[in-house]
């Protein structure tokens, strides 16, 4: 017997041992790694931000009573635009979503190309409209300048992110609920107070804290059109930019600070959205030529206004000397060129790819750590992971130039694509972290009983199963670098400069023509990506669509 | 009276030669079964949660047996299933696969195999995929050839082998497809196959590394009535075609009584009775086995006989 245990123990050592504490440690270390880069590039530089105001700082900012001006506009301006932009998102989500309106698609694609163009480009498309010699300035004195203009640019760059929210919230709601309702003779208005406001409570505070960030951060849309009324991160912006005060700069930051990181726990404490976790029925639309009548004027004006500002970027770039001499030209191309034009956008779209490959990757990773390697870890990783969602884009530029000034990635394409993996992380961070969240838990566990590494399982399975959800998120890393003027503009120097952050240059020297061509080439480039990024989620359906089409032309020539 | 005699005569003859069929059944039951499956004192301590999910289990499994491990949610069924085919690691206790201790041994060495409830196949994976994958990733085996330094030589009969090993591959697959009735969803995705079908296809991708014990978790859970009947069926076919050991768990005491040749009942992580169904049912060791199981059962019974009465007017 003795013998016998002898030679199986001698074959056992021949054989590779399990070793279950190594590869439960080995995801703590990458954890760990993976936790203190985002720690060093998030965390850090606003502790430095905050080291940085002093004394000095607090009688720069609260004397004179500029600061609470600003900051009163900032609140009044951002109230009124959130209140519209969220009713105005909602109107719009429930005529493409609850009505049988046609040309859904077309509507949804020209509601959201707002998002493809920088802030301060919706405030010069104002004024290409409406300003001074506006196309539809008929007085010859204008009103845009101040409140109104900042209202209504800000409402323009942020509906369409409520909308998109709604649209997704809407898509998940139960119809039954109302069919219930309509046999019971409860009125539409009484419907919508009892069923659908409380359905979509937690989402409303959502988004409305959401796009409330968005336009109290947001410096394009005052800087362009706000005039003599400055918002808080115009304030930011001359402190920290025109005068290179960095402390009263950050101590103004630390008030931007405050909503968002309001948002981002009630964001956090909300996680139970709308979205119910069963939908017994979907929406199907009935016909009511009222409603959808109500539905094409929403949809209809909402398009037209949004056209009309990219039609005034094309007005003002392919004429000669927009209003009085409306002859084609591609002259202010050439300026803008002869104006390092093509380096800058050179270096925008290397930034915007470098950024969008890293980042999908790092926030690949991290997702992948919190949610699917479950370690003691996950929780803090997580924790860290989404704390950049709560940092305005001008605040964490002014920390990234406050802690790396002296060091040597200042002025390279490297400090911008960091700052800009940090600043979008957290949406593409949370989009994969659902996806792998949701695929199934015994994956791994089926692959190590099938003797297949962890790598191969990740590489041949985890990430063609989340395929889709990778590409959005190259995306959206790619799109928001492109048009992105907050915080990169601390960090940019002649050599690094970005595209969008040439619309500035020129609105300061009031070359609109020369704006509206960097605005244009802008859109350009995020239209031709987003059609790539189309081509590759939809290739099955699109080879589909190109057979089926000639094997139509090869019927018909038989015929 | 002699036709009576007779009658008698032939009585005796027949209830001798029945006496001697059971007392020949009696000599094969009682023949020792080897023991596949030995677990020592297992014991699984979460820490993190500070619960013992496991206490102090010992039990065997014989070759070609079908265990089932039934018990209500969160007894620690499952738990026991992982320990045994490695994935998770045992606070203490052995497990001994054939005479040997396998405690420690990694998952792919263990010859064992696992159906989870939620099939948990590759979505992006074709059905054919599927259960050719684990046999692709495998490093092909070497062809004679003649001895050569040519890197481009080389690199030909690398991939000369690749292909080979990749033709190998699919036929196997598709004959264990044939065998579970799915050569016709090859080039399917799951998705686009019911429950029942999918559930087939994770039993064939786990054959198709021939192991000798299968653990089934939960696998019928998510599936209908009827769907459960025949893959029960199919599940009991796979054990006597590819001669495996099964052991399988469940919450579901009708399942577990009509596949199963021994049962183990489990209370809160520890073993509550172990034996053959009719063992079970006709003596239940303690009050948790008796209503647990017998009641439950019982009770089903009885309300399917109220059923019958009723569709046939008696009630």
């Amino acid at each position: 017997m003795e013998k016998n245990n002898e030679s199986s123990n001698e074959k056992l050592s021949v054989e590779r041992k399990i070793r279950f504490p190594k590869t439960k440690t080995r995801g703590i270390y990458f954890e760990i790694f993976l936790g203190a880069v985002l720690l060093t590039f998030v965390v850090i530089p606003l502790i430095t931000l905050l080291c940085k105001i002093d004394g000095e700082s607090f009688k720069t900012v609260f004397t004179g009573g500029m600061f609470a001006k600003a900051l009163g506009n900032s609140v009044l301006t951002t109230l009124i635009s959130t209140i519209i932009s969220v009713t105005l998102a909602y109107g719009l989500a429930w005529a493409i979503s609850r009505t049988n309106i046609k040309f859904k698609a077309l509507f949804s694609i020209l509601l959201v190309l707002p998002m493809l163009i920088p802030s301060i480009s919706h405030g010069m498309g104002l004024i290409i409209l409406f300003g001074n010699n506006g196309l539809f300035t008929f007085t010859g004195t204008s009103h845009l300048y101040g409140y109104i203009g900042i209202i209504l640019g800000s409402i323009l760059y942020s509906f369409p992110v409520a909308f998109l929210m709604f649209v997704d919230i809407l898509k998940y709601e139960d119809s039954t609920t109302y069919d219930a309702a309509d046999v019971l003779g409860i009125s539409k208005p009484r419907q919508f107070m009892c069923i659908t406001l409380p359905y979509m409570r937690k989402a409303l505070i959502s988004i409305f804290f959401t796009v409330f960030t968005l336009i109290i951060t947001d410096y394009g849309v005052p800087l362009a059109v706000g005039g003599k009324v400055k918002t808080l991160p115009v304030l930011l912006y001359e402190n920290a930019v025109g005068q290179l005060d960095y402390s009263a700069g950050a101590l103004i930051g630390i008030f931007l600070l405050v909503p968002a990181v309001v948002a981002f726990l009630i964001d956090l404490f909300n996680k139970d959205r709308a979205k119910s976790t069963f939908t017994t029925r979907e929406f199907k639309p009935k016909k009511n030529k009222s409603k959808e009548a109500g539905a094409y004027i929403i949809c209809l004006l909402t398009s037209a206004f949004v056209l009309l500002v990219i039609i005034s970027f094309c007005l003002q770039a392919f004429s000669t000397s927009y209003p009085t001499n409306m002859a084609f030209t591609l002259e202010h191309f050439k300026n803008t060129f002869h104006k390092n034009g093509l380096t800058y956008l050179y270096n925008s779209v290397i930034m915007s790819l470098f950024t969008a490959f890293i980042g999908m990757v790092v926030s690949f990773a991290t997702a992948y750590c919190t949610a699917r390697l479950k370690t003691k870890m996950s929780k803090i990783l997580h924790i860290i992971s989404i704390i950049s969602l709560s940092i305005p884009g001008l605040v964490l530029g002014l920390s990234y130039i406050i802690m790396f000034k002296s060091s040597a990635l200042y002025g390279t394409l490297v400090i911008l694509i960091l700052v800009n993996v940090v600043h979008f992380f957290a949406s593409p961070y949370q989009m994969l972290y659902n996806a792998l969240f949701k695929m199934n838990e015994n994956l791994e566990s089926v692959g190590k009983v099938l003797g297949v590494c962890r790598f191969r399982v990740i590489t041949d399975c985890i990430i063609p199963g989340c395929k889709d959800t990778l590409i959005e998120a190259f995306s959206y890393f790619f799109v928001n670098s492109m048009i992105t003027i907050s915080a990169v503009s601390f960090l940019a120097t002649r050599n690094n400069k970005p595209l969008s952050l040439m619309i500035n240059q020129f609105e300061a020297f009031n070359m609109l023509e020369c704006a509206a061509v960097v605005a244009i080439l802008i859109l350009a480039v995020n239209i031709l990506m987003k059609f790539i990024f189309y081509s590759i989620r939809n290739k099955d359906k699109i080879i589909y669509f190109v057979k089926s089409r000639g094997k139509k032309n090869v019927n018909k020539k038989t015929v | 009276m002699e036709k009576k005699t007779k009658v008698t005569n032939e009585i005796k003859k027949v209830k001798k030669s029945k006496e001697n069929e059971t007392t020949e059944i009696k000599v094969v039951e009682e023949k020792p079964k080897d023991v596949k499956l030995l677990i020592e004192n297992l014991t699984k301590n979460f820490v993190e949660s500070n619960g013992l999910a496991v206490d102090n289990v010992s039990f065997s499994v014989f070759d070609g047996e079908f265990l089932s491990i039934l018990g209500p949610s969160g007894c620690g069924k499952t738990t026991i299933l992982r320990m045994l085919i490695g994935l998770i690691e045992p606070t203490s206790g052995k497990i001994y696969k054939n005479g040997k201790d396998i405690t420690s041994l990694r998952i792919s060495q263990r010859g064992m195999g696992i159906v989870f409830q939620n099939y948990a196949l590759f979505e992006n994976m074709t059905v054919l995929g599927n259960v050719e994958y684990a046999l692709k990733i495998k490093k092909p085996k070497k062809t004679e050839r003649e001895k050569t330094y040519n890197p481009i030589k080389l690199i030909k009969f690398m991939l000369e082998d690749r292909k080979k090993h990749n033709e190998n591959t699919r036929e196997q697959a598709m004959t264990l497809l044939k065998k579970m009735h799915l050569e016709q969803f090859a080039d399917k995705k799951p998705v686009d196959l019911s429950g029942g079908q999918q559930q087939r296809v994770a039993i064939a991708r786990t054959l198709a590394l021939h192991p000798d014990i299968i653990l089934f978790d939960e696998p019928m859970s998510a599936l209908d009535v009827a769907t459960r009947l025949e893959l029960c069926a199919e599940i009991k076919r796979v054990q006597k075609e590819f001669k495996t050991t099964i052991i399988y768990i469940t919450h579901d005491q009708e399942e577990a009584f009509t596949i199963s040749d021994r049962i183990m009942v489990m209370s809160v992580a520890k073993i509550a009775q172990i034996g053959t169904p009719e063992e079970i049912l006709s003596h239940p060791e303690n009050d948790y086995v008796k209503s647990f199981v017998c009641d439950n059962l019982t009770n089903k019974i009885n309300t399917l006989k109220n059923f019958v009465e009723i569709a046939n007017g008696k009630k």
